[in-house]
């Protein structure tokens, strides 16, 4: 990019002054059109200049030359310095498992495979489906295909799942195939899913859903405690004050579990059956409604729905203040940081270090650990910091968690504490497998840890099955209660414009030979190519809204409450589409 | 040839045997592992001498020992680097040739093991069907084809044809080796045992043709007719061996005395094997069969540490056999996780894995022959050379830390030599900073923010790193026989640096003169080969000799040490066998491939048709792997004489796992493991205190820091008493406050105009420059661009005022004073910090009994991404959010 833009201002002195976006920005959105590319396993190689069309807005002309020559080539040379060390990105697995299909393999007959089964297909994209059609053949012509899915549920456009994927996958031979629909549901009240129908139908003659009531409707025999009034509520309240919707939610979340407990006094219920959910588009809305419990005085004991935070999570962090204040032993900002994480329970009064030098302050603080580890592990501090640069260092950082028991800190319940432990044992789980664990250094785990906290890396953490029979409130987002069910679900954000593709910031694709994109940058400046449809994205943005407005109501199993903000004005929103 | 196969039907009756007794009581005798060799002493003592009784290694070392010394392998290694990197297949396309050289470069050590299996099986390159390879089967027969037609072939050659003196006196060296001084006189050295092995190495069957030859070898294993399909795979195995098998009547497991412990685990084994042969009416469940949960490998491993605590206080010398339970696992990883809890049971540590040998596994990873020098690829090579304790630091960690602090500053280095000279650079500006507002602004970079004193340290650190990766590697491709110079000047330096220079530990030094002494084999090699090749085959020479005594005793076995151990519960009612990882996925052997890579069943069975039953031998035994497990299984179930329990991993990783399936057709019950590891309390530590007297009262900006947040606080005016940026990011952002106040300083009540900002902005962005020295041209176009935009509004420059400056200050100390909060309306979510505030407010708010014992709570939002400690907080990163 460097080389890029220095050319480019060789040939426009005035270039660097021209720019309308900053070179950081511009960096990172070019990165996110490569990675929205990659999520939908595009080949960057099959995409030609003539591809590309033309820039619309014209703020930043030279964007196609700079993806051609920046994004493409920087993936090019990316994946070539990896082939150097023997290594493939994940991302490219299913692209080079493609390629090795196209290009002919004929060793899959030995393993005698009858059938691929394919769970959840509505979520494939096109090059995963082509995989699964090559991969059926390579195999043999007895190997058949079964797939499972529900097109109303595709909520990963931005993975590339269509609505064209069963078709897309019964190709010229949609007769070769046995279709069978599921149509009866087992766990939600009849009452509600009749209630929904009608939401739905409405959907789907509007095009929004694709959803009829011959093929789609879903039937049921099962009859929940709700009063008819009770099963599908909407709650009006003034939500453009915060503190409004918020009161609104908790009051809600408090007269349903009030009427579980009431229930559960003289009837036994399985665990989803005394479970409420706060259902929310983003993760900004869980930590908003969390918050919001914690101001009303944290009587509502909100779970989050844990998935892949492994990396966030307190064992891990607090492993990681302990490992770089061994690996920073001299610097005391480190070594403060340690003493505050749930490896000790020391209060110290700081103010006392304020006005001595660096090194006074250092000695300061090895003293006090000194002291703290003579007490909990029978040495010092500095005999700890030498054997962990002499001794294998997991059994030395083993040794330091047993002997302070850093869960103590991190809660005083029983649960709470096998949570902690049980994922901080997965953490070391992980850490032997990245690196052999004889060979392992203090600065490889220091490395490891930093690089997957600071990134954000996604991994899914360890459950504990912990279930004390009471009643568990529940707030997660939409996608991640995928496949799960609920007693009672709350929609309380259903106010946002879902029709706004202005609210599209970053979008990507490439389909029957045309590269599309489009970016808006931080100080708003958009740019877009002649290949991207507005009107199209504002259609398919506000299908897969619908689709995800689906998912949210059908986790609920007896009852479904949403809140409608009166001071809405959104011209298309979850709320208008449940009023409809 | 001579070749006997006898079968005995129960190892505790082996004496009833007559005639097979009367064969095997006086030779020499093999046992395919140490723990079978145990296991029969225990029965039959004295009948089963050591010295006598010995393990099949024993055997093949012996008779083969330069084959498997540490020098051919080095040489064999070198000489298939050397062909890999000569290229010239002419059966290959240039890519296929590019890319597989990589290939077999990086697997190095699966294709050494392939070539040698094909040497020891005598393959002829003529009976292989070219047709039939897959490209990277092309690839290694032509590799054995160069090696054969070339200088290189004598590398490779087996010893053949010994004298029948070579092999009695390798029968002698084998046993002896087992026990020093034993009388070889008392032994009939006519006839020779092997016992028990299913897995057939080619240089087993090699030692067992060559002995053949001269001896009558007496191969045996245990086998019961009644459970015809859990042993066939042992008939198929040796059937291949052409020699007919004796199978004397009598003696046949029956699961009878039901008062013993070990019956109802004997009915399970009787059960499964009469399943197996399609005999379920026959099977009889008197109550449910148990197995235990465990959730995950490190829970299990937990389990096991437990045992394992409680026999090491039982009998420290010997806990494992004080183990109430002996774990046999089909998955032995829980041992990956028991080396953490005690390593020194898992025998001593490699010298490559002690700080010394990081270092130079480090430095070799920088040594580019190229360019003759240093290239650093990954920064973590220098922390770790570093981090060794080899270079010069008055504590361990010391130069870390010192590199930590300063990381920044190194960003983009790809030399020491870039290293040093930037360090240069810092302590000149340094010295020659005049101006105190220079001076106050660098104090917030973190690389001035140390002392001069730290630089030299690190400075003396990078020049001796330097000068011992030139002293090891430099020249090494033009050196003549480079690989015996690298090891000579290896052990130079290891006794005259480290062993006479160096206070060393007892143990360490030990370790260290028997990597000395291994590495007088160096002088038998002449080859020379790639740099890449010395650094894959380091592993092979930079290892001690073995102590004796030191062995690993793997805590959790695995199922090939069943058939050994499980004799040992001969009398001893006391213990428990537990079998663990009873999975379908654990018990069916996924994990280990048949062969080496890259050759693979079909290489064997169709691109070759030999007729030569060592080959046959070696190919079923390979391939019958995966019915060994169930065979051990059952065999301890039917022998064990002691109590018994099964268990089975839950969760790895993402995935859930099945108890194995022959359990769960049996109706086997699940219980759940639960840990109760909590703990008593913890000390009081009420008692450690901080000292010193509350110092320098506090400012406002103290204050806003507190208003922020809390930690921060602490952190910037408690700790640091200062804000240090440091890393990279917020480093090119201060760039930008301080251009952006430099500027507003020499630019005040001038006019202002497009043309004369951009040039004097560049003009002050050329003068600071040499503090960021890492900065691009990128980085330029952002700082000017974004202060331009603040600045261009105005057509003259104001003269400061009292509250410009503050403002600037803020800046200099926050890097915003506004800060729009996308997710909320753009709210400025600095609005209510940087308020106006008197002393008195200031000296109330941070008050020393208020600060006394204060919980100092980390408070995330936006404005952490320009906090300086946002990295080492990571309150910011841990938020679900971000």
């Amino acid at each position: 990019m460097s080389e890029f833009l220095e050319n480019m201002e060789e040939e426009n002195p005035n270039f660097a002054n021209e720019l309308p976006v900053p070179v950081y920005d511009l960096k990172k959105k070019i990165m996110g059109i490569a990675d929205r590319l990659l999520d939908k396993s595009i080949d960057f190689d099959s995409i030609s200049g003539s591809e590309m069309g033309t820039t619309v807005e014209n703020n930043i002309p030279y964007m196609n030359k700079l993806i051609e020559s920046v994004v493409f080539q920087a993936e090019r040379e990316y994946l070539d310095g990896m082939k150097i060390y023997n290594e493939i990105d994940l991302k490219e697995c299913i692209l080079i498992l493609n390629k090795i299909l196209i290009e002919g393999c004929t060793k899959l007959e030995n393993y005698h495979i009858r059938y691929l089964f394919i769970d959840e297909f509505q979520d494939t994209d096109d090059v995963q489906i082509e995989v699964f059609q090559r991969l059926q053949k390579a195999i043999n012509a007895d190997c058949k295909l079964f797939v499972v899915g529900d097109l109303k549920q595709s909520i990963y456009r931005f993975r590339g799942a269509k609505l064209s994927a069963f078709t897309k996958l019964k190709g010229n031979n949609s007769d070769g195939w046995d279709v069978h629909k599921l149509n009866i549901n087992y766990r939600t009240d009849s009452r509600l899913l009749n209630l929904y129908d009608e939401i739905f139908k409405s959907m789907g003659s509007q095009g929004t859903l694709p959803y009829t009531y011959e093929k789609d409707r879903l039937s049921s025999e099962v009859c929940k405690e709700a009063k008819d009034e009770e099963l599908l509520v909407c709650v009006p309240c003034h939500a453009k004050d915060d503190d409004i919707r918020y009161e609104t939610i908790m009051g809600i979340i408090k007269a349903e579990k009030i009427k579980l407990e009431k229930l559960m006094a003289h009837k036994e219920l399985k665990k989803e059956e005394r479970t409420i959910a706060v259902l929310v588009r983003n993760n900004w809305q869980v930590d908003s409604v969390l918050k919001a419990a914690e101001k009303d005085g944290g009587e509502l004991n909100i779970e989050i729905k844990t998935g892949g935070d492994l990396f966030q999570l307190e064992s891990t962090i607090d492993f990681y203040k302990l490992v770089s204040a061994l690996c920073n032993n001299t610097n005391p900002v480190y070594l403060a940081n340690f003493i505050e994480s749930n490896y000790t329970d020391l209060i110290l009064d700081y103010a006392k270090l304020r006005g001595l030098s660096e090194t006074e302050t250092k000695k300061e603080l090895v003293r006090v650990l000194d002291e703290f580890f003579e007490l909990r592990m029978r040495k010092t501090w500095r005999k700890v910091v030498s054997e962990v640069y002499s001794q294998p260092v997991l059994f030395v950082l083993k040794q330091i968690y047993e002997a302070l028991r850093p869960w103590k800190q991190y809660s005083k319940q029983f649960d709470g504490q096998k949570f902690y432990m049980s994922n901080y044992e997965y953490l070391l789980e992980k850490i032997i497998k990245f690196s052999r664990v004889d060979a392992l250094t203090l600065n490889q785990i220091n490395v490891y840890l930093g690089i997957n906290i600071l990134t954000g890396q996604r991994q899914m953490a360890r459950t504990v099955e912990f279930d004390d029979k009471g009643i568990h409130i529940v707030c997660t987002t939409v996608h991640k209660s995928k496949g799960l069910e609920y007693a009672t679900v709350i929609l309380p954000y259903t106010d946002d414009d879902i029709g706004n593709t202005n609210k599209v910031k970053l979008e990507a694709n490439y389909l029957e030979s045309k590269m599309s994109y489009v970016v808006q940058f931080e100080n708003k400046i958009r740019e877009s190519n002649s290949n991207y449809c507005d009107p199209d994205e504002f259609n398919e943005q506000i299908a897969e809204e619908s689709r995800i407005l689906y998912v949210a109501l059908t986790r609920a199993i007896k009852n479904c409450i949403w809140i409608k903000n009166i001071d809405d004005k959104s011209p298309i929103s979850w709320g208008s589409i449940l009023e409809d | 040839m001579s070749i006997e196969i006898y079968v005995y039907h129960d190892p505790y009756r082996l004496k009833e045997n007559k005639n097979l007794w009367k064969k095997i009581i006086k030779c020499p005798y093999f046992c395919v592992s140490q723990t079978l060799v145990n296991g029969l002493r225990k029965i039959y003592s004295k009948d089963f001498e050591a010295g006598r009784v010995t393990t099949v290694r024993n055997l093949t070392e012996s008779l083969y020992s330069e084959w498997l010394s540490t020098a051919c392998a080095v040489r064999q290694h070198t000489d298939i680097d050397n062909i890999i990197n000569a290229g010239t297949f002419s059966v290959l396309s240039d890519k296929d040739q590019e890319n597989l050289g990589k290939a077999f470069l990086f697997n190095r050590d699966d294709v050494f093991t392939s070539i040698r299996t094909m040497f020891e099986l005598r393959m002829d390159i003529n009976d292989i069907v070219e047709d039939k390879l897959t490209p990277e089967q092309v690839y290694i027969v032509e590799i054995f084809n160069k090696v054969l037609n070339s200088d290189k072939k004598k590398d490779f050659e087996l010893k053949e044809d010994f004298s029948i003196e070579e092999v009695t006196q390798a029968l002698i060296d084998a046993v002896t080796k087992a026990k020093e001084g034993f009388d070889v006189g008392s032994l009939d050295l006519d006839t020779v045992v092997i016992h028990g092995v299913h897995q057939f190495s080619p240089i087993m069957l090699r030692t067992i043709e060559e002995i053949g030859k001269y001896k009558n070898v007496i191969l045996l294993f245990n086998y019961q007719k009644q459970y015809k399909t859990v042993y066939q795979t042992w008939i198929d195995i040796y059937s291949a061996f052409d020699c007919p098998i004796v199978d004397e009547e009598g003696n046949e497991f029956y699961s009878t005395d039901s008062s013993s412990v070990s019956y109802e685990g004997n009915v399970l084994a009787d059960n499964i094997g009469k399943m197996l042969n399609g005999r379920k009416d026959d099977v009889v469940i008197s109550k449910p069969y148990e197995i235990l949960e465990f959730d995950n490998m490190t829970e299990f491993a937990g389990y096991t540490a437990k045992v394992f605590e409680n026999a090491q206080k039982k009998d420290p010398d010997h806990p494992m056999t004080a183990m109430s339970e002996q774990i046999y696992a089909a998955d032995s990883s829980a041992n990956d996780i028991l080396k953490i809890y005690f390593p020194d049971q898992f025998g001593e540590r490699q010298f490559l894995n002690y700080p010394l040998g990081h270092f130079f596994i480090s430095i070799a990873n920088m040594w580019d022959t190229g360019t003759n020098g240093i290239n650093i690829a990954d920064i973590n090579d220098i922390v770790e050379c570093l981090g060794a304790g080899i270079l010069e630091e008055t504590r361990p960690g010391e130069l870390v830390s010192i590199f930590e602090k300063i990381k920044a500053l190194f960003d983009g280095c790809t030399t020491v030599d870039e290293m040093l000279s930037r360090l240069k650079r810092v302590c000149k500006n340094q010295k020659y900073i005049t101006d105190t507002t220079r001076q106050k602004y660098v104090n917030h970079i973190s690389y001035y923010a140390i002392s001069a004193e730290e630089i030299g340290r690190l400075e003396k650190a990078l020049n001796d790193l330097e000068e011992l990766a030139a002293f090891f590697y430099e020249d090494f491709e033009k050196r003549p026989h480079n690989f015996k110079d690298f090891y000579n000047r290896l052990k130079k330096y290891l006794q005259e640096e480290i062993v006479e220079d160096r206070q060393l530990d007892d143990d360490f030094s030990d370790i260290i003169s028997r990597v000395l002494a291994r590495l007088d084999e160096v002088e038998s090699i002449d080859a020379s080969a790639s740099f890449e090749c010395l650094k894959s085959t380091m592993s092979l020479y930079l290892v001690q000799e073995t102590k004796p005594g030191k062995s690993a005793n793997w805590i959790v076995r695995n199922f090939e040490q069943i058939d050994g151990d499980v004799l040992r519960t001969h009398n001893d009612e006391k213990t428990t066998l537990h079998f663990a990882c009873l999975s379908d996925e654990d018990m069916n052997g996924g994990k280990n491939s048949e062969f080496t890579w890259p050759l693979n069943a079909d290489f064997f069975e169709v691109a070759q048709d030999p007729v030569d039953w060592k080959y046959q031998v070696y190919v079923r035994s390979r391939k019958e792997y995966k019915y060994f497990k169930r065979y051990a299984l059952i065999f301890g179930l039917q022998f064990n004489r002691g109590k018994y329990k099964l268990s089975y991993v839950k969760r790895d990783g993402d995935r859930e796992k099945d108890p194995y399936y022959l359990l769960k057709i049996l109706g086997i019950e699940e219980r759940k493991y639960s840990a109760t590891h909590f703990g008593e309390k913890l000390e009081d530590t009420t008692g450690i205190i901080l000292k010193g007297s509350n110092g320098a009262a506090f400012n406002h900006y103290d204050y806003y820091r507190y208003r922020i947040c809390r930690y921060r606080f602490m952190m910037e005016s408690l700790i640091e008493m200062n804000t240090v940026y440091k890393d990279n990011f917020l480093l090119m952002k201060y760039l930008e406050v301080w251009l952006e106040n430099e500027t507003k300083e020499k630019m005040q009540g001038l006019p202002c105009s497009e043309v004369v900002l951009v040039e004097k902005l560049n003009e002050i962005y050329d003068e600071l420059k040499k503090y960021f020295p890492y900065v691009l041209n990128i980085n330029r176009m952002d700082v000017i661009n974004n202060v331009r935009g603040r600045l261009s509004s105005q057509k003259k420059f104001p003269v400061l005022t009292e509250k410009d400056r503050e403002y600037m200050m803020i800046r200099d100390l926050f890097i915003y004073k506004k800060l729009e909060d996308p997710k909320n309306y753009k709210q400025d979510v600095l609005k209510d910090i940087f308020i106006e505030v008197n002393q008195d407010k200031i000296d109330q708010e941070l008050a020393e009994e208020k600060l006394n014992n204060f919980k100092y709570k980390a408070n995330s939002h936006i404005w952490c991404k320009y906090c300086t400690n946002r990295e080492i907080c990571v309150t910011y990163y841990a938020n679900t959010d971000q």
